[in-house]
């Protein structure tokens, strides 16, 4: 249960939607990372434009260190999701 | 699996070779003490045989991971059913406060008064960019945006110049959760923004958003006393987003229903309240980037 709410699949409209229905196509699951910022797509959009551009795969560091970097700081920082 | 709970003590394992404690080390220091970093940290992982680009990269999935974890943490989401695999290891890390505060609130009282390396520095970054007659075309368009809206090209977008995509990117990140992107007006947006600058030891960010809330408040004495926010006359609900947004930058852990309601409390509604979580991280990523770059404050705000 989040502290704020979020959109419901079946709410979802627009770029919102089409997220979704990518994460349910390739997953079978949207996750709750994405669902976390539903209230604002527009902040979901322009942070995966970052994040696709900077790592899961788009880094010269291949995946193998982009999760090594991923696990520790989540660690220091405590988060465990 | 084995290799996921070693990364946790990394320096005992033998799991890592040298690249990989460097950039372990590195992840370290960019989260406790990234206003302490020097040229010789990024130094540091060229020594080990990082390229120019791979330093980059990796001060950047850092200053990523920093955006993301606080998303997490400040909306309090549970883990996803495919974490199953996982999720009995990464449910007994119990995160106990040994001192009483949290690791990142110890790193700084630990620095509290000691000054930082890129304080009235005017050289950098330490990283290899691009002159500005020689960026690439989608890169020419945000440097012209900024001259055009702030007689300005950031030394930070400079910092990124030799990944054009992610500063394009960062750019419009920036648009569209900051700079009157969200819909807390631009004081609130620069108050979050000053204090994470200010907890996070970031020069840049101090100047950058000291000077947009200067331009706010009418007055630089009036920016000033913001950085002492909790006697600074503030109403509650601004001293209650600030209690937040500190906790979020130092002990998202600990994040809870309560936090949330105590915004609700003072009037936030749910997407305004997401809109300080977004604010705060999106400050405890860039923050800590231009810190592990070593980009000088702009000229213009020094």
């Amino acid at each position: 249960m989040t502290f704020i709410s979020t959109v419901a699949a079946h709410e979802a409209t627009g770029y919102l939607k089409q997220v979704y229905d990518y994460w349910q196509d390739k997953l079978g699951q949207v996750p709750n990372v994405v669902k976390a910022v539903s209230l604002r797509p527009e902040s979901l959009r322009v942070s995966d434009d970052f994040r696709n551009n900077v790592t899961f795969g788009a880094s010269h560091l291949g995946r193998r260190r982009e999760e090594l970097i991923a696990t520790l700081i989540s660690d220091l920082v405590q988060c465990h999701y | 699996m084995a290799e996921v709970l070693a990364v946790k003590h990394w320096r005992d394992s033998a799991s890592f070779d040298a690249q990989d404690r460097a950039l372990l080390a590195f992840c370290e220091k960019f989260t406790f003490e990234s206003g302490f970093m020097t040229a010789a940290d990024l130094h540091s992982l060229r020594t080990v045989g990082f390229s120019e680009k791979q330093a980059l990269d990796i001060v950047l999935i850092c200053g990523y991971r920093h955006y993301i974890a606080r998303i997490a943490d400040g909306v309090g989401i549970d883990l996803d059913p495919m974490m199953q695999t996982v999720k009995d290891i990464v449910t007994t890390y119990s995160y106990e406060h040994v001192s009483g505060e949290s690791p990142l609130a110890a790193a700084l009282k630990q620095s509290a008064g000691k000054a930082t390396p890129l304080e009235g520095t005017t050289s950098g970054p330490w990283i290899a960019t691009v002159p500005d007659a020689e960026v690439d075309p989608s890169v020419q368009a945000v440097y012209r945006a900024w001259q055009g809206e702030f007689g300005v090209v950031p030394n930070l977008l400079r910092a990124l110049s030799f990944h054009p995509k992610a500063l394009c990117t960062a750019d419009a990140f920036r648009k569209g959760v900051t700079f009157g992107g969200s819909g807390l007006g631009m004081r609130r947006e620069n108050l979050i923004a000053l204090t994470a600058a200010d907890i996070n030891r970031s020069p840049y960010f101090l100047a950058w958003h000291g000077e947009l809330l200067r331009r706010e408040l009418g007055s630089r004495d009036a920016a000033i006393r913001m950085r002492d926010w909790r006697n600074a006359g503030l109403e509650r609900a601004e001293e209650q987003m600030l209690s937040f947004a500190e906790k979020l930058t130092l002990d998202e852990g600990r994040m809870n229903q309560d936090d949330a309601d105590a915004l609700r409390a003072v009037g936030f509604t749910d997407p305004l309240i997401l809109d300080v979580i977004v604010e705060v991280a999106y400050l405890n990523c860039f923050t800590r980037i231009a810190n592990a770059l070593g980009v000088p404050v702009d000229a213009e705000w020094r």
